[in-house]
C-alpha cells in the first residue's frame, strides 16, 4: 500500500483515539447531580462532534484511494525533503527549548545574544560580522524595547 | 453639533500631541506579539493617574485606536498577528506580501482600519441607546448561537478540506476547556499538571500557530531568500478604493454589532466579516486565501469598527466589551468618571471628549499608517536566514512578555511544532484559533442556556419563543449549509446546469 494513503488513514485513527480519549475523560468529569451543570457535558459534546468527524476523513481518504490510487491530491505531499525536513524542524524546535529553558538561569541578555549566534549559523549566515553585528543588536534593541521602555519583566 | 463644538473646544495643541504619542505608542504595543492594548492601557492607568481626564482619554483613545489597527502590520509582514483580532488579515494579508503585494495590503489595511474606526465611532455617536437595548436583550442562549454562527464561518477558513478544518476547530474548542470550569470550579483536562490550571493562554497560542510555525516552516525546508523581493512600489487607486467600500461598510457593520456584544470583540467581528466577504464578493482579481485584498478590507474595517461597539455598552452600561475596554472602564473609574446609564446626562462633554479623542486618533492612525507604516513594511527584504531567528526570540519574549512566565513561552512552542504539522498535512490555523476563541462563550452560556430551559418551559420553546435566538439559528443553519461540501457540490451542478 501506499505510503502517503497509510499516513493519512494513521493520521484519522490517530484523531479518533484522541477524540474518544477525552470523551472518556469528559466522562469522569461531576455533574453535580444535574447533567445541564456538569463541567463535561459540552466537552463530551465537542469530542463526539470529533470523532464523526475524524471518522468522515478516514471515509473520504478511503473514497479516495479507491478512485485515484495512492498518488489523489486528498493525501498531502509531505513536500520534498521527507525526513531530513522534519528532522531539522525538530531542531529547531529544540533549539528553541533548550533557549528557554537558559532564560532564567543565563537571564535574557546572555541567553539571547548566545541563542541568536547559534541560530544564525545554523539557519545559514556565514558572514561572522554579520551573525555579531545582528545579535547584539536585536538583544540590544529587545532589551532597550520591553525593558526599558515598556517595562516589562524580562527574565 | 455637539461633538463638533466640543472637538474645536478639545483643539489645544497638547490633546492633538497627547493623542498623537498615545498613536504612536499603540503602534508599537499593536504591533509587536505579544504586547497587547490591553497591557499598555493597564500601564497608562498608573502614567495618567494625576492628569486631567481629557488628557488621559486623548492618550488612552491614541492608544486604542492605533493599537488595534497596527495588529495587522505583523499580520501582513511576517504573518504573526499582533492581536487576536487580525488573525483573519494574515489569511491574505501574508500571502499578498510573499506576491511583493505588502505595500499595497498596509495601505489597504490602513484605508479601511481608518473607514470601520469613523464607522464604529460615528455609530456609537447616534445609536448608543438603542443599540444597548439590543445588546441587553441578548440572553445565553443567543450567546451560544451566535458563537456557533461565529464556528459555521470554519468553511470559509479552510480552502482545502472542510472536514479538516472542522477538526482544527474542535480541536480549537477542546483546548478552550483546558484549566479551571469558570462554573463548577472543576479542572478540566488538566491532568494534574498545575500550569494548565490556568487554562491554554490565547496569545501564546496565536504566536505559536502563526509565528513560529512559520519559522519551522521556513528554515525546515532550507528557504534561504527573503520573503518578498520588495514590499513593491503601490499607487493607491481612489476607483478601488470606492469600488471596496460598499464591503467594507458591510464590514463595519458587523464589527459594530459584534462589537457591542459584550464578550465577543474583534476576533469574532474580524472572521465572521471576512466569511461574508468570501460569500459576497464575486470574483475577486485573487481567490481569497491567495492573497485577495477583499479579505484584508473586510477582516480590518470589522475590527476596527468593533471599537465604537465595544464603547457603546460600556459607556452607557458600565459593561465592557472586551479586555481592552474593561481596561478602559477601570481606567475612567480612576479618573472619577463613572459609565453607565447616567453618563450621558451627567457629564455629556465627557462622552464628547471620548467621541474627539477616537476621531482625532483615527486621523493619527491614518497619518502614521500612511507616512510611518510602509517603512516598516521593508522587513520582507530581510534574508530569511537573518529574519527568522530574529521572528523567534521575538515570539520567545512575545509570549513571555504576556504575563512574565515561561510557561507561556513553553505552550508557544508547543503550538508552534502543532502548527508546522498542521500546515503540513492540510489542517487551517484559523479554525483552531476561532475555536479556542468561541470554546468558552460556547460552554458557559450553553449550560446557562440548559439551566434556564430547565426552569423555563424548555429549551425548544425557548428557542422558538425568542426573536433573536430564532434568527441566530436561521443564521447558522444557513451558514452552516453553505459551507458543507455536498451544498458546493449542488450549487456548482445548478450553476452547471443553468450556464448549459
Amino acid at each position: 500500500m501506499p505510503v502517503p494513503f497509510i499516513a493519512a488513514m494513521l493520521e484519522s485513527a490517530f484523531l479518533a483515539a484522541v477524540a474518544v480519549f477525552l470523551l472518556y475523560q469528559s466522562s469522569l468529569l461531576r455533574d453535580f447531580g444535574d447533567s445541564a451543570l456538569s463541567a463535561g457535558l459540552f466537552p463530551a459534546i465537542v469530542s463526539a462532534v470529533m470523532l464523526l468527524f475524524s471518522l468522515a476523513l478516514a471515509v473520504q481518504n478511503l473514497r479516495a484511494y479507491k478512485r485515484d490510487g495512492g498518488n489523489s491530491p486528498v493525501f498531502p505531499d509531505s513536500g520534498p525533503g521527507g525526513m531530513k525536513r522534519h528532522a531539522r524542524a525538530i531542531l529547531i524546535f529544540a533549539l528553541a527549548i533548550v533557549y528557554t529553558v537558559l532564560l532564567p538561569i543565563l537571564h535574557f541578555a546572555v541567553a539571547t545574544a548566545a541563542f541568536m549566534i547559534v541560530f544564525l549559523v545554523f539557519a545559514g549566515e556565514r558572514r561572522w560580522w554579520m551573525v555579531l553585528l545582528v545579535a547584539a543588536g536585536l538583544t540590544a534593541a529587545l532589551q532597550l524595547m520591553f525593558g526599558v521602555l515598556l517595562h516589562v519583566m524580562l527574565p | 453639533m455637539d461633538l463638533f463644538s466640543s472637538l474645536l473646544s478639545q483643539a489645544s495643541p497638547d490633546f492633538f500631541a497627547l493623542v498623537f504619542v498615545g498613536s504612536l505608542l499603540g503602534l508599537v504595543v499593536g504591533a509587536v506579539p505579544g504586547l497587547s492594548v490591553t497591557m499598555a492601557t493597564a500601564l497608562l492607568i498608573s502614567v495618567t493617574f494625576t492628569w486631567s481626564v481629557n488628557n488621559a482619554v486623548a492618550l488612552i483613545m491614541g492608544v486604542y485606536v492605533s493599537g488595534v489597527y497596527a495588529g495587522a502590520l505583523s499580520a501582513i509582514v511576517i504573518n504573526i498577528p499582533g492581536a487576536p483580532s487580525s488573525v483573519a488579515t494574515t489569511l491574505d494579508g501574508f500571502p499578498m506580501a510573499r506576491q511583493g503585494r505588502a505595500a499595497e495590503a498596509l495601505f489597504t489595511a490602513t484605508i479601511h482600519s481608518f473607514f470601520g474606526t469613523l464607522f464604529g465611532l460615528f455609530v456609537l455617536m447616534l445609536v448608543i441607546e438603542p443599540l444597548t437595548s439590543i445588546a441587553l436583550a441578548f440572553s445565553p442562549l443567543d450567546y451560544f448561537l451566535l458563537a456557533c454562527f461565529g464556528l459555521s464561518t470554519v468553511g470559509s477558513l479552510t480552502s482545502k478540506s472542510f472536514i479538516k478544518g472542522m477538526i482544527s476547530a474542535c480541536l480549537g474548542v477542546l483546548f478552550a476547556f483546558v484549566g479551571m470550569d469558570e462554573y463548577t470550579g472543576e479542572h478540566r483536562f488538566t491532568f494534574d499538571i498545575m500550569e494548565l490550571q490556568m487554562g491554554i493562554p490565547l496569545v501564546a497560542v496565536l504566536i505559536g500557530l502563526f509565528g513560529f510555525s512559520e519559522v519551522l516552516s521556513t528554515l525546515a525546508a532550507g528557504q534561504q531568500g527573503s520573503i518578498a523581493a520588495a514590499p513593491g512600489k503601490f499607487k493607491p487607486d481612489f476607483k478601488t478604493i470606492l469600488k471596496q467600500l460598499p464591503l467594507s461598510l458591510r464590514s463595519s457593520v458587523i464589527g459594530v454589532i459584534i462589537g457591542a456584544l459584550p464578550g465577543t470583540g474583534g476576533t469574532v467581528a474580524a472572521l465572521l466579516a471576512y466569511d461574508n466577504a468570501k460569500l459576497t464578493v464575486k470574483n475577486p482579481k485573487v481567490p481569497f486565501g491567495e492573497g485577495a485584498a477583499e479579505g484584508v478590507v473586510a477582516s480590518e474595517s470589522a475590527n476596527n469598527a468593533c471599537i465604537g461597539g465595544a464603547l457603546i455598552p460600556m459607556l452607557a452600561l458600565a459593561v465592557p466589551g472586551d479586555a481592552v475596554t474593561a481596561v478602559i472602564l477601570a481606567a475612567f473609574y480612576v479618573h472619577g468618571l463613572r459609565p453607565g446609564p447616567m453618563l450621558l446626562q451627567n457629564s455629556p462633554d465627557t462622552f464628547n471628549v471620548i467621541l474627539a479623542g477616537g476621531f482625532v486618533a483615527a486621523g493619527m492612525m491614518l497619518l502614521l499608517g500612511l507616512t510611518v507604516v510602509p517603512q516598516m513594511a521593508k522587513v520582507v527584504m530581510i534574508p530569511k536566514r537573518l529574519l527568522m531567528p530574529m521572528v523567534t526570540v521575538l515570539c520567545v519574549i512575545g509570549a513571555y512578555a504576556v504575563e512574565s512566565s515561561i510557561y507561556q513561552v513553553v505552550i508557544m512552542l508547543v503550538f508552534g511544532l502543532l502548527g508546522y504539522f498542521m500546515r503540513l498535512r492540510g489542517y487551517a490555523v484559523a479554525p483552531m484559533v476561532l475555536g479556542i476563541v468561541l470554546g468558552g462563550i460556547m460552554d458557559i452560556n450553553f449550560r446557562k442556556a440548559m439551566n434556564l430551559a430547565d426552569a423555563d418551559e424548555g429549551l425548544l420553546h425557548m428557542l422558538l419563543s425568542q426573536p433573536i435566538s430564532l434568527c441566530l439559528l436561521g443564521m447558522t443553519i444557513i451558514a452552516v449549509g453553505i459551507n458543507l461540501p455536498w451544498s458546493k457540490w449542488l450549487f456548482s451542478r445548478r450553476g452547471a446546469s443553468s450556464g448549459g
